[in-house]
């Protein structure tokens, strides 16, 4: 699935945190979207799965226009369009099991052993087949911050999706654990074709995944290119800004 | 003293302005809920664990607060009626406050701290920690999954804990009446029954389904409203809004149940 956006603001207030942003991430491609904090990355992931919606401006995902789709319709392109949270969001009252199991159950109508087998499948794809054990008693808060992205991830894989978005996948992991879930991201894209766009601050994550970067700042993208291109446009005052800031 | 009555002006407006968009987001979700709830489509395994959860968990408290409740109110009013040799008709008295008003009124007090607290902070938490978010990134429904379940378990649970607190209450007041205050229990038990009409009953639950729906509905409202970017604070202060928000809908809906009910049962 393609993503095409077009001319996208989103305001709060006054304050326009997206004034104009023009993207294109073709069909199987990993975008990463560079930029400090507070820049409106998120908000902009956000806007292509319709959990935002923008002030103006166009968002599509494969043939869907997100912004003009109703609650239901929103439903059915979220069911394509996987999401891993910055803070992996897991419904913490439930077991891993149930976390990677229930959008399954529901939506793609799994029960009883395929449904186990299915999240099996998606636990040993991110990495944690030693969790397949434990996973009806194991609970989110008992994993550390590195699983719980992968189990976050693990959920969004059992939807069987054709578009993943990674919100800040490495924040608050050790660099071991982080260079990992980039591996991970990576190897998704590259093996399951999945078009994917990630979120990050994090330079040497965007370096080693990156197809194609942008770096946003001022409510645009101010740069695009490869990490390499971003390191040589020190001539520019937002890329300076970015490099040296380090955030 | 001019700044004084701005600021006053100002704040009660703010406050009206508040109850408007409460009463406006209660109702909208309400007419959502309540659709999921008819049409079915609501989560039947999360229904079963807030009637677990919400009613058989709140059923000691509602049990040992109707047992007091009809114990004092059985001291009261023997108290006063003895003085018109009158003493019998304490029993009289109390089964006709406990199942019209009391029972009622007290039992949607006890589960707007319990459960509406309760239910505002979950989600209240959800709401901040992205879970919600993560439910509709995953396209299930958070109206069918967290709050018809919540708003039909309490809307059924809570005539039940009405009956139970009626229950209890008669058996404080007998307690009472007949071992502290000497009343015959045949006597006690006569005018108990002779006061009571099957509609009296009825009344009451009706007022418990209602001071159900408005706890969960207030709290869920509470809950979902909780600001994100304000954290663990505006979870704070979804839950106390909810609880008092709630206290003042059951009062507010028992004044006018009450007087829908009289018309009816008279």
């Amino acid at each position: 699935m393609r993503i095409e956006v077009s001319g996208l603001v989103v305001r709060y207030g006054e304050q326009a945190v997206l004034d104009g942003v023009e993207l294109s991430v073709p069909e199987g491609g990993l975008h990463v979207i560079l930029g400090g904090s507070g820049t409106g990355k998120s908000v902009l992931l956000r806007c292509l799965n319709g959990l935002e919606r923008p002030a103006a401006g166009s968002v599509r995902v494969g043939e869907r226009e997100v912004t003009k789709l109703s609650a239901g319709e929103l439903g059915e392109l979220r069911l394509d369009v996987g999401y891993v949270f910055q803070y992996s969001a897991l419904f913490d009252s439930m077991s891993v099991f149930d976390n990677v199991a229930w959008a399954a159950r529901e939506h793609r109508g799994l029960r009883g052993e395929a449904l186990r087998e299915e999240a099996q499948r998606c636990l040993t794809r991110v990495g944690l087949e030693e969790l397949v054990e434990s996973m009806d008693r194991m609970a989110p808060s008992a994993l550390s911050g590195g699983r719980r992205k992968r189990v976050a991830l693990a959920r969004a894989m059992a939807m069987a999706p054709r578009v993943l978005l990674h919100d800040e996948p490495t924040s608050g992991l050790d660099p071991a654990s982080a260079r990992a879930i980039g591996t991970l991201i990576a190897d998704l894209n590259r093996a399951e074709g999945i078009t994917t766009v990630v979120v990050t601050h994090d330079l040497d994550l965007a370096a080693k995944l990156a197809h194609r970067i942008s770096l946003l700042a001022r409510g645009r993208f101010v740069f695009e290119g490869n990490a390499g291109e971003l390191r040589d446009r020190t001539g520019d005052a937002d890329v300076r800004r970015y490099l040296e800031g380090g955030d | 003293m001019g700044e004084t009555v701005a600021r006053l002006t100002a704040a009660v407006d703010a406050g009206l302005a508040g109850s408007v968009r409460l009463v406006v987001d209660v109702v909208w979700l309400a007419w959502r809920a309540l659709g999921a709830a008819l049409t079915l489509r609501f989560d039947r395994t999360r229904f079963v664990a807030e009637l677990d959860r919400s009613v058989v968990g709140a059923l000691p408290l509602v049990l040992a607060a109707g047992l007091a409740t009809g114990a004092v109110m059985v001291w009261q009013t023997v108290e006063g009626l003895a003085r018109f040799g009158a003493s019998v008709y304490a029993a009289k008295l109390v089964a006709l406050s406990l199942v019209r008003e009391l029972a009622p009124v007290l039992t949607g007090l006890l589960l707007a701290g319990r459960a509406g607290s309760a239910i505002a902070a979950e989600l209240g938490s959800m709401t901040i920690t992205e879970q919600l978010d993560a439910m509709r990134a995953l396209a299930l429904d958070p109206i069918r999954y967290l709050v018809a379940p919540r708003v039909l378990a309490l809307a059924m649970g809570l005539p039940c804990l009405v009956l139970a607190f009626d229950f209890a209450g008669f058996a404080g007041g007998l307690l009472v009446g007949v071992l502290d205050k000497g009343i015959p229990l045949g006597a006690y038990l006569e005018a108990t029954r002779s006061a009571l009409l099957a509609s009296d009953l009825e009344g009451g639950a009706l007022k418990g389904a209602a001071f159900g729906l408005l706890i969960a509905l207030i709290g869920c409202v509470n809950g979902l409203r909780t600001d994100p970017k304000r954290g663990a604070s505006d979870v704070g202060r979804s839950t106390t809004g909810a609880v008092v928000a709630a206290s003042v809908a059951i009062l507010v809906a028992d004044a006018a149940l009450t007087r829908l009910l009289l018309g009816w049962v008279v």
